[in-house]
């Protein structure tokens, strides 16, 4: 081909490409917002039986007239319907479940478990949770090992709204296997099943992966498991693995009991990793022990800010004696003013006291 | 007459340029697939994002949002406000004001009753300007805190506030930035899917001109009234939008705009924040991760979200737009200078054999080509070393084959996003593409070009002098009588003093 041949041709194409792509915008444009518009007409009279259900409405005629609209009504409104499940509580959600299980959503939930497309098992799996169908137990369980690690994560999170304790060792086991879930949507499943799953979870500290180990621990704290106490104390103590220590620490914080003093005072230990020792600070904290007092005041001017700092909060909630303790170390500072870890020790504490000074004028403030 | 030699140097420098533009041009297109791809990817999945578990998860990573300010006393309440109003479980926003000579501070005293309180920050970015005083609301919970500081530029003010930030997820914003409620859920995200490997996620900036602005949200977006915005819209929607998308994809991405980007705070400690001595410091950041990360072969990521959007204003004159394209280059000559090792360099993989180079060849050369081919091209015609069958051919590949782009940016947009939803926006996309390829293309490739030679000649930023100490600041209100007669620290600090200088005590 000649370049005059090539030139007319390129030009020829791009002419053509740009009419078929400036086509598609306008036509897409047209068609979106003609279904748009038709949808929400069509969804109107819908929306309003659902927000009423929402409200606490629970007429069986409005039921009854949801169940009772066309799939292609349905259809309209559905994306609002999905939406409120996941926002609505009590009696409301009841009804909502019923309106979505006689449409036969969860029948088609579970036959698209299995589907090719990732997408489609991900929102079969999120309606089931949705509706909570223990039934769908098992298969969700399955969907753990699903090759999309977004089918993955909304199995795990659709398994935490059913709130089985069945789920427990099987949610654990995705952190360590091949195809894994996020700790953090693990975490947050296992602690919407509460303390029904305390057992699993217990069981799964003497796990050898660390992971479970950890988020096991983790979990423990988050659903107030205080017969867990001693447990984790050993797990602080004794654990090979940093991340079970310091979430051992975490979670005996969270717990409170007074048993937990003695394996955190050891974790302050300056031999310590920083991030436990950072952690265990924390956790004293939140122990609310007064005779941690004296621990935590030597904390001030430890070199590592994060330690230093996090003591001095957790001086503030040990109550008076904290506040004791952090008065004296910013006093110290007068007599002491060469000497730079006291000073640093003062500053921690001044910072401390005025958030404190600070928290409490917000809260005179408050009617 | 005309030398033949002449003629045969531009004929072959003329079938150069056009190589060039046609390869060029193709990696745009390829770019825009990969963007469509994950634009799918990502839309379909949005039913089940999940934001609504990690807003409600005690365990989602609380993040700090950075606002470097200087002189931004206009919207600063507006911005900060909008920015406390975000969607979020856990966050603080710090603002850093850089030592403003306007009433920025004032602005925001007045609005939050804001009160000086005594603050240990520690010294873990190098930094130059010395932090004066740090200040929270008095009688309001919000999680704000401004930082006044010495001036040093906007890296010594997002260095100060990775400093201050108290939470393991750190997000830079502009201070003129608006951010969409769900912003900070989003670009946060990444680090809920893959919270190990995931070190830095940047959102979409996209341009506010225009868009009606109420409490700090934008509620009615649109395209700007003026031509040169307007341009900008259809290259941020190519360029940024697309461009990055299709990067990240791919895992190489190299650029996470500092007006809205968000990272791990211990990498960010650890490679020593941002590079003070560099122009484009965000960019440099990134790549300079990406070393840091591939030399210790650690398994991570570095993404790019399309859906959370901070909307931006962008430069509505010449002279602003300019200054703006001749940073902009400057800054990816100096970071390419700086990190010439890895270029095609194995030991960094995709990042130093694909990305870096194609950042040498088609971003930092393009605009003397560009401008080569404004010069060359007509020449080659004029002496006869080129016909006009060839010029049509490069004008077809060069211009056509571009606006050919921009139309398919605009459909992938039309498709997924669709944000302009007005006929006649879509009808100034359309001509603003066209108006991109004749004179806006041609006069940024003048800017980049001298920005480049800006970078080549070395002209030293004036940042002043580093100190890297190891302390920690020790930040305490000025001791008055008062004080030592027992007033409460709330008290003392009630009006905003300067901080001793020098307090240091060794971290």
């Amino acid at each position: 081909m000649t370049l005059a041949g090539a030139a007319l041709v390129a030009l020829a194409v791009l002419l053509v490409v740009a009419l078929v792509f400036g086509g598609l915008i306008v036509g897409g444009r047209a068609v979106r917002r003609a279904r748009e518009a038709r949808r929400a007409k069509l969804a109107t009279p819908a929306r309003r039986l659902l927000l009423a259900i929402a409200a606490g409405d629970d007429d069986p005629e409005q039921v009854e007239a949801l169940v009772r609209l066309s799939d292609e009504v349905w259809q309209a409104v559905e994306p609002n319907a999905i939406a409120l499940l996941g926002k609505v509580r009590g009696e409301a959600h009841t009804t909502l479940v019923d309106v979505f299980e006689r449409r036969g959503a969860a029948w088609r939930a579970r036959s698209r478990l299995r589907r090719r497309d990732p997408v489609a098992r991900a929102q079969a799996a999120e309606v089931l949770g949705n509706l909570g169908r223990k039934d769908a137990l098992l298969p969700l369980c399955d969907l753990l090992g699903d090759p999309d690690p977004d089918v993955r994560v909304v199995a795990a999170r659709s398994l935490g709204r059913i709130g089985d304790a069945g789920a427990t060792q099987p949610l654990l086991a995705t952190l360590a296997s091949r195809r894994m879930v996020p700790q953090q949507v693990v975490a947050t499943a296992l602690t919407r099943l509460g303390t029904a799953a305390q057992g699993a979870l217990l069981a799964s500290l003497d796990d050898p992966r660390a992971p479970i180990r950890a988020t096991a621990a983790e979990v423990l704290g988050l659903i107030g498991a205080v017969g867990a106490t001693v447990r984790v104390e050993s797990a602080l103590r004794a654990d090979p693995s940093l991340d079970v220590r310091i979430s051992a620490a975490r979670t005996l914080g969270r717990l409170g009991t007074r048993t937990a003093l003695a394996p955190l005072l050891d974790s302050l230990e300056p031999d310590r990793p920083v991030a436990l020792r950072a952690e265990a600070a924390k956790a004293l904290g939140e122990l609310g022990a007064v005779t941690a007092a004296s621990a935590l005041t030597v904390l001030l001017s430890d070199i590592e800010y994060v330690v230093a700092h996090n003591a001095a909060r957790s001086l503030l909630r040990l109550g008076g004696a904290g506040r004791a303790a952090l008065t004296a170390a910013e006093h110290r500072a007068e007599t002491e003013p060469d000497d730079e870890r006291v000073l640093l020790g003062a500053a921690h504490a001044r910072e401390a006291l005025a958030a404190a000074e600070l928290d409490d004028h917000r809260r005179q403030l408050v009617p | 007459m005309t030398a033949d030699w002449v003629r045969q140097l531009l004929t072959v420098t003329d079938v150069f340029i056009l190589t060039y533009f046609l390869l060029i041009n193709s990696s745009y297109l390829v770019l825009i697939v990969l963007a469509s791809a994950e634009f799918v990817h990502h839309m379909r999945r949005v039913p089940f994002a999940g934001h609504e578990e990690t807003y409600r998860s005690p365990l989602t990573q609380p993040v700090s949002v950075l606002v470097p300010a200087y002189n931004e006393s206009a919207g600063i309440v507006q911005s900060v406000q909008a920015m406390l109003a975000l969607r979020y479980p856990v966050f603080e926003v710090i603002v850093i004001d850089d030592g403003s000579t306007d009433d920025t501070f004032e602005r925001l005293r007045e609005e939050f009753g804001l009160v000086e309180v005594p603050r240990v920050v520690p010294d873990a970015t190098p930094t130059r300007g010395r932090i004066q005083s740090v200040h929270v609301p008095r009688e309001r919970p919000d999680p704000l805190v401004v930082v006044r500081k010495q001036n040093g530029g906007k890296t010594d003010a997002v260095n100060t506030g990775i400093n201050v930030a108290q939470y393991p997820l750190v997000c830079m914003v502009d201070a003129d930035s608006v951010l969409d409620p769900q912003a900070l859920l989003s670009v946060a995200k990444p680090f809920t899917d893959d919270p190990i490997r995931t070190v830095a996620s940047g959102g979409v900036i996209r341009v506010a001109n225009g868009c009606t602005v109420v409490a700090g949200r934008i509620v009615d977006v649109r395209m700007p009234r003026n031509w040169l915005p307007r341009v900008q819209v259809v290259e941020y929607l190519r360029a940024f939008l697309l461009g990055r998308t299709g990067w990240s994809r791919i895992g190489g991405l190299l650029i996470i705009s500092g007006a809205f980007g968000i990272f791990r705070r211990d990498l960010l400690v650890e490679v020593g924040g941002l590079d003070h001595d560099c122009i484009g410091e965000d960019a440099e950041l990134v790549v300079r991760l990406h070393r840091h990360l591939r030399r210790q072969r650690r398994d991570y990521r570095i993404v790019f979200v399309a859906e959370p959007v901070s909307w931006s204003e962008a430069p509505s004159s010449l002279k602003v737009l300019g200054k703006q394209r001749r940073r902009w280059h400057r800054g990816i000559t100096e970071i390419l200078r700086k990190h010439r090792s890895m270029i095609l360099n194995p030991r960094y993989g995709r990042i130093g054999l694909v990305a870096m180079p194609y950042y040498v060849l088609f971003e930092l050369l393009a605009p003397i080509v560009e401008l080569a081919g404004v010069v060359l091209v007509p020449l080659g015609l004029y002496v006869g070393a080129i016909d006009a069958r060839f010029a049509l051919v490069f004008v077809a590949v060069a211009y056509g084959y571009a606006l050919l782009l921009n139309l398919i940016a605009l459909t992938v947009e039309e498709y997924s996003f669709h944000r302009y939803h007005r006929w006649t926006d879509l009808i100034a996309s359309v001509l603003a593409s066209v108006l991109e390829n004749f004179g806006y293309r041609q006069l940024t490739a003048m800017w980049r070009t001298m920005g480049m030679w800006a970078a080549i000649k070395g002209g030293k930023h004036e940042w002043g002098q580093m100190t890297r100490t190891g302390f920690q600041t020790v930040l305490t209100p000025e001791k008055t009588p008062e004080t030592t007669a027992g007033k409460s620290p709330v008290e003392k600090a009630a009006k905003p003093v300067t901080a001793k200088e020098d307090v240091h005590a060794e971290s």
